[in-house]
């Protein structure tokens, strides 16, 4: 399944963003605090968490949308944190994004063969105009859309046409790795199913390495080879996606785990459910220690006092929690 | 009362498939409604507007070809019918040198037209330029480039014209007759230039404020980012991507600059200010009539009136285009 080489690594990653409060003092928002992990070539890495966990912002920050505040990436081997914009082109041909909501990411002013012939004209793609033709028709066929859409405007489309033009648009560079953002959630429940079997063929055919982004675990579950697991900007969990489901050891994914919907009453009744309580709270002003430990039902004194370590509990199974094993 | 009878009969025959021409009933066969037809659709139920359109096509036709149909010359001086009122030769009348007054009406229209409509393009690409420029940079560079819009904004116009007037006559005068000059630059003269230069100096601040505005908010749209994560230069951002999604803005903008312009120049003309004689703009013409608006009101009216519905029925059509372009504006 998953080969060993790793395809992009990612070192303690620091996307702070500075702002300032409503009496002028300066702030920052730490939206992804100090990250480390791989995506080796092919897998799909899975990126759970709830709403503000910096799921997106580390996304972003990876494909260099923001500049970093602290951190190394590198991709396949080279370091490309501090590339400038020209050195840059080649990985941005590399890298691309699906972005959440395929009604905000297409152009309104530009036709679907604009959208995509866009990609092929900034990296020199098409050798002709008739060359250029031929691949937006081979693009657009290849997501599943018709030809003859290529000369309407994004608002003829449903939604879920849209967002196989932004496929479109992402795979017509060629690139090896994709940042899917939430593809699917913005997507009616009935055509879900479509767009992610579009991306997992995209995936096969043309070797795509995948981070995807979604708060829907079952839609994780079912594509994804590892999963990663954020809380307030920190990664609690990383593991392989059986596993996770199977034997979640942090408190946190515990309580995410139990929030799927069971469809069956019985099953319902019986189980578990830990509900967190309160909110998560502000990244400008993050807890001390284990920043889950305001609403972990497990939190002891050691928990406020130091930060866990992110540890590998043997087979890749990595979790960031004093108690690991004991609750 | 009689029971209601809800039942249906459902037979077999009523679960057909559909035939071919059944199911081409339902097909969609409207062409899609693309950006400028809409708009073209709204512009058109807007009968001030198309009322608006009509007279500014009309005034048009006439400064542009009207004074070559006219038997007369704008600056032909008919010995002997001084100050004529309106007649069937002289429509318009004449003025104190004998001058037929609907020729240079409409000479002085395609004056004030031409000033308005090469106003409004210098005014577009120099305020397109700057604030679509300060609102992608944003941060500082904002800061600083539209303090610098306040301060020109702040500036008195009149002031500047006449000092203009005084710098730009030498170097303008001699450019002029030097042999290499654009013929159609020597009908204009000093007055002329210089509004134009003043317009472009100080007219531009509106455009780049409404510019900066619209771009700041497209900026932060996902397609811009999408752009961006291909690897799009910031000048394709800006060229293919934010200025293409606020062109009815601008199209609204550079349309109402177009009245404000013939207004400005009318007005400079007016106290002597503008275009040089013998060329006649509807702002000098105005003025040549004060001298005798007890005895030859009529003088004053055609020219004065000219302008009046070139700025309304302009204003008019811009106000009308801003809700066809803009339907979100419409209060």
């Amino acid at each position: 399944m998953v080969n060993s080489e790793v395809l992009l690594e990612v070192n303690n990653l620091k996307q702070y963003f500075h702002i300032r409060n409503n009496l002028g003092e300066k702030a920052s928002v730490k939206a992804v605090d100090d990250v480390t992990f791989n995506i080796y070539r092919g897998e799909t890495l899975g990126l759970v968490g709830e709403s503000g966990s910096g799921k997106t912002t580390l996304g972003r920050s990876i494909l260099r949308i923001y500049d970093l505040t602290d951190g190394r990436i590198k991709f396949s081997g080279v370091d490309i944190t501090k590339l400038r914009k020209d050195k840059l082109l080649p990985y941005r041909k590399k890298m691309q994004y699906i972005f959440q909501d395929p009604y905000a990411s297409l152009d309104p002013r530009m036709t679907v063969s604009d959208i995509v012939g866009e990609a092929l004209d900034i990296h020199k793609l098409a050798s002709s105009k008739k060359d250029r033709e031929d691949k937006i028709r081979d693009l657009l066929k290849l997501v599943g859309l018709n030809t003859e859409h290529s000369s309407r405007y994004p608002h003829e489309f449903s939604g879920g046409q849209r967002q196989r033009i932004g496929i479109a648009r992402a795979i017509a560079v060629e690139p090896e790795f994709i940042v899917c953002d939430e593809p699917v959630s913005a997507l009616d429940v009935s055509i879900r199913a479509q767009i992610i079997n579009t991306l997992e063929e995209m995936q096969e055919r043309l070797n795509l390495t995948y981070l995807f982004i979604s708060h829907d675990l079952g839609v994780v579950r079912h594509t994804c080879d590892r999963v990663g697991v954020m809380y307030l900007g920190h990664f609690v969990e990383l593991v392989e996606s059986e596993e996770l489901y199977k034997n979640p050891l942090h408190p946190y994914t515990q309580a995410l785990l139990t929030a799927i919907p069971e469809p069956d009453p019985e099953m319902a009744k019986k189980r578990n459910r830990i509900i967190l309580k309160g909110e998560i709270p502000s990244p400008v002003n993050p807890p001390s220690g284990c920043k889950f430990r305001t609403r972990c039902p497990f939190a002891k004194d050691l928990c406020s006092q130091q930060i866990p370590e992110f540890k590998d509990q043997g087979n890749g199974h990595y979790v960031a929690c004093h108690f690991t094993g004991k609750i | 009362m009689r029971e209601m009878d809800n039942t249906a009969v459902l037979e077999n025959k009523l679960f057909m498939p559909a035939t071919e021409s059944e199911k081409a009933t339902v097909e969609i066969m409207r062409p899609s409604v693309g950006y400028w037809k809409d708009a073209w659709r709204r512009l058109r139920a807007n009968k001030v507007a198309i009322g608006a359109l009509v007279v500014i096509l009309l005034v048009l036709l006439a400064a542009v070809i009207g004074p070559m149909l006219s038997p007369y010359k704008y600056d032909q001086i008919i010995k002997g019918s001084e100050n004529l009122s309106p007649n069937v030769q002289h429509i318009f009348g004449t003025d104190s040198l004998g001058r037929d007054l609907f020729t240079r009406t409409m000479i002085g229209a395609r004056i004030s037209i031409a000033v308005g409509v090469v106003a409004a393009i210098m005014i577009s690409i120099i305020g397109i330029l700057y604030g679509a420029v300060s609102g992608f940079l944003g941060g500082w560079a904002d800061i600083v480039m539209m303090r610098i819009v306040d301060i020109v904004y702040s500036v008195p116009t009149v002031l500047i014209v006449i000092l203009l007037q005084v710098v730009l006559k030498d170097p303008i005068d001699k450019y002029l007759s030097s042999a290499n000059s654009p013929a159609f630059l020597k009908g204009l003269g000093v007055g002329l230039i210089s509004i134009f230069f003043v317009l472009a100096l100080l007219y531009w601040v509106d455009m780049a404020r409404i510019v900066r505005g619209q771009i700041l908010a497209l900026k932060e749209q996902e397609y811009v980012l999408a752009a961006k994560v291909l690897g799009a230069s910031s000048r394709d951002i800006i060229s293919k991507h934010l200025i293409p999604n606020c062109i009815g803005q601008i199209i609204v903008v550079a349309t109402l600059k177009i009245p404000e312009a013939i207004f400005v120049e009318s007005f400079l003309s007016f106290i002597g200010l503008g275009v040089s004689i013998p060329m006649a703009s509807l702002g000098s013409l105005s003025q040549a009539a004060l001298k005798g608006i007890y005895s030859y009101p009529y003088m004053l009216i055609f020219p004065a009136a000219t302008i009046s519905v070139i700025i309304l029925s302009m204003n008019l059509f811009g106000d009308g285009l801003r809700d066809a372009l803009d339907p979100r504006m419409k209060k």
